[in-house]
């Protein structure tokens, strides 16, 4: 299968091409950037022998699909300029900027006949379908609360200004990290109502991110708490807590369900190991392997535009509902007036 | 003079963050924001602000970031080695701008990493080399400044912060970490005179310094009001953190003669070389070189033949002694970490900070007694979970 990848900043040069220049079923045949620089770069990086090109046009009739990794503005775009050009998409994550974005990339699939698949790569971690499956058998008893927590100071390898820039991206925090764990838990537990959201934004990108609401687990109402930071560590998981205990799905290790429990007065920590190997490659290489299946097959990819709409949904309304959050060291109580 | 454009530089640091913020917030004046990494930029970009992308080193994007600017505050300090030719560099942009006012932001430490005169002033204190690389490097970036000065092409007010402290500040977060692992740790009993000024009150400083026409040509030491000794201030924060703590108390010579055991000597170099020419590995690894291989081979069954069983036994337990020392070297942390050099330079400080001539040229004074700034420094620390 030939592949372009439309975007070759960090997130292809340090995830995917990796998985796919160690994949003999693909050959990465274009590498396209608007900075040729980012292109070659790549490309002497992986030691892929693709044509360099500056215009996702220049893909018709050198690739069968593409991964699109442009700023997140452009997914819209370019996903559908490809597709409208016969290529199976695997587009970044966040899906768009907007629902109606999102809707439009959807749609044009259906039109065109295309696979769009989502790279919420975190879908594929081992431990996602043993948390459902333990809190519906009812292992923590009835469900109390469900807390995401996802932050560590941003360091993430910057190709460009793009992570700040309104012309390039829909969001911060909440937005580009946040997506991930909200996607996984929309997608586990359903729909979140009743949104209140605050974060630390004025006028500019969120770097601190609170988002409330409610879930619906096992017919019941539960309330949820998402905190995402740019700034400072936080847990980087989803815990549900129980009437009988807390489970937890880390980032750091998608194998490990971790169950906390209290047993005879004192804190007990039982690991369930949900996969024999699982490195850092290893969710990209699921993803990689679905999308093929997807295209061979000619079937909806496991990340369907559809079901990624549902987080953007939730993030569009956020952003709609913000409140400033209290960052009380800001105010100047001592200054003179 | 009431700057029209700012450009702020070293935007994404600790100083350069919070002055953004009061630019956007309170004085609502524009500016812009020089990054270099963008990776660090944010917590500025919060703020509805221009980020532009650029490097003091090079000459091309700090000729754009300047363009239409009438004040520069400079907060960069990229490192020590290169800390002149990036000031020269920004000086000439700002020169060839034709910017009306330079805020260089430069450090107490110019006047020496440990002054004898009881009271620093900017008179009393001399500037000079002083052997210490950031002491040496503000030094030299300053004496850039001042020559434009004199020269009279550029109107240039230099500012020297002492101990800046407050929210994201990597003098305090260290403090309470250890706290959290139920430590203190203080140098010489934490005596040393803690010349400590809160990050909102540099701000000011340098508001004061863009704003008063009269500070131009000016050099000030900017320091709080509160006398306190390092013990108080670390004392302060560590307190902050619940729970029993044990108080570590490192004598400068303790640690001088710790990191002088750690650095590498020639024979630390011959070792790791007889190390390396004796582990198998290194041997299976040279082997697969053909004739390498023959020749390991060859000289491995010609030195069996030579020495003796026992002589043999002897030599393999000597290297086996040597690794499992290796190892338990390894594992032997000690409970505290040793404090680094550049703390003892810090925190055996004997003199007081007189801030007076700011006060007088500036019509600025401290609004944070230490007690305030602590507290509004916990208030971030729970805020970033670090409490």
């Amino acid at each position: 299968m030939r592949l372009g990848i439309v975007g070759c900043g960090a997130i292809a040069r340090e995830a995917h091409l990796p998985v796919i220049t160690g994949d003999r079923r693909v050959v990465v045949t274009v590498l396209c950037d608007r900075d040729r620089g980012n292109a070659t770069l790549a490309a002497r990086e992986s030691g892929v022998g693709a044509a360099i090109s500056t215009d996702p046009v220049e893909l018709a009739g050198k690739v069968d699909a593409a991964i699109v990794a442009v700023p997140p503005r452009f997914h819209a775009p370019v996903a559908i300029q490809l597709m409208e050009m016969g290529i199976d998409v695997l587009c970044e994550k966040p899906l768009a900027i907007t629902v109606a974005d999102g809707r439009m990339m959807a749609e044009a699939a259906h039109r065109t006949g295309r696979v769009l698949a989502v790279a919420h790569m975190m879908r594929f971690f081992p431990h996602n379908r043993w948390l459902a499956e333990l809190v519906e058998d009812g292992e923590v008893g009835e469900v109390r609360e469900v807390i995401v927590e996802d932050g560590a100071p941003l360091d993430w390898p910057m190709a460009s200004n793009s992570y700040f820039d309104r012309n390039a991206t829909g969001g911060g925090v909440l937005f580009d990290s946040g997506v991930h764990l909200l996607d996984r838990l929309l997608w586990l537990f359903g729909d979140l109502t009743g949104i209140a959201y605050e974060d630390d934004s004025f006028g500019g990108f969120e770097s601190n991110a609170k988002l409330t609401g409610v879930l619906h687990v096992g017919g019941r109402p539960v309330p949820a708490r998402l905190e995402f930071s740019w700034s400072h560590r936080l847990r980087r998981s989803i815990r549900v807590v129980g009437e009988r205990g807390t489970l937890e799905a880390s980032t750091s290790d998608p194998r490990i369900l971790t169950l906390h429990r209290t047993t005879r007065g004192d804190p007990m920590e039982m690991r369930i190991v949900c996969a024999g190997k699982w490195d850092a490659h290893s969710h990209y290489r699921a993803q990689l392997d679905d999308f093929i299946g997807a295209i061979r097959e000619r079937r909806a990819p496991f990340v369907t535009a559809e079901s990624a709409l549902r987080a953007l949904a939730v993030i569009e309304e956020a952003y709609a509902r913000r409140t400033p959050m209290a960052q009380p060291w800001l105010a100047r109580m001592g200054a003179p007036a | 003079m009431k700057p029209a454009t700012i450009l702020v530089t070293g935007a994404t640091g600790f100083i350069g963050s919070r002055l953004c913020e009061i630019l956007s917030l309170e004085h609502r004046l524009p500016y812009r924001a020089l990054v270099r990494n963008f990776s660090r930029a944010a917590r500025i970009a919060r703020l509805d602000a221009e980020l532009v992308a650029g490097d003091l080193l090079d000459a091309g994007s700090l000729a754009r970031a300047v363009e239409g600017c009438d004040a520069v505050v400079n907060l960069a300090h990229a490192d020590d080695r290169t800390a002149r030719k990036q000031t020269a560099q920004l000086v000439d942009a700002c020169t060839r701008a034709r910017v009306r006012r330079l805020v260089h932001v430069s450090s107490m430490a110019v006047h020496g990493p440990s002054p004898t005169v009881p009271v620093v002033t900017e008179s009393t204190a001399p500037i000079a080399r002083w052997g210490e690389a950031y002491s040496d490097a503000k030094a030299a970036a300053e004496a850039v400044v001042t020559a434009a000065a004199k020269r009279g092409t550029l109107a240039t007010v230099i500012l020297r912060p002492t101990i800046v402290y407050g929210p994201f500040s990597f003098f305090v977060t260290p403090i309470v970490q250890d706290a959290r692992q139920g430590a203190i740790s203080l140098i010489d009993g934490g005596r040393g005179v803690c010349n400590a000024v809160y990050v909102d009150d540099v701000c000011d400083a340098i508001m004061a310094a863009l704003a008063r026409d009269d500070a131009v040509g000016g050099a000030f030491l900017i320091n709080g009001d509160t006398r306190i000794t390092w013990r108080d201030f670390i004392t302060t924060f560590a307190g902050m953190v619940d729970g029993e703590k044990i108080l570590h108390d490192h004598s400068p010579e303790e640690i001088a003669a710790h990191w002088r055991a750690q650095r590498p000597r020639a024979r630390d170099n011959l070792s790791a070389a007889v190390r390396l020419a004796a582990s198998p590995s290194f041997h299976a690894q040279l082997g697969t070189i053909p004739v390498l291989g023959k020749l390991i081979r060859g000289t491995k069954e010609l030195v069996a033949r030579a020495i003796t069983a026992e002589r043999k036994m002897l030599l393999r337990l000597r290297l086996q002694g040597r690794r499992r020392a290796a190892v338990q070297g390894a594992v032997d942390v000690p409970s505290v970490r040793m404090p680094s050099e550049g703390r003892v330079v810090r925190e055996a400080y004997r003199s007081w900070v007189s801030n007076d001539l700011a006060k007088a040229r500036l019509g600025w004074s401290p609004a944070h007694p230490f007690e305030l700034g602590a507290r509004r420094t916990e208030e971030w620390l729970r805020f970033a979970r670090i409490l």
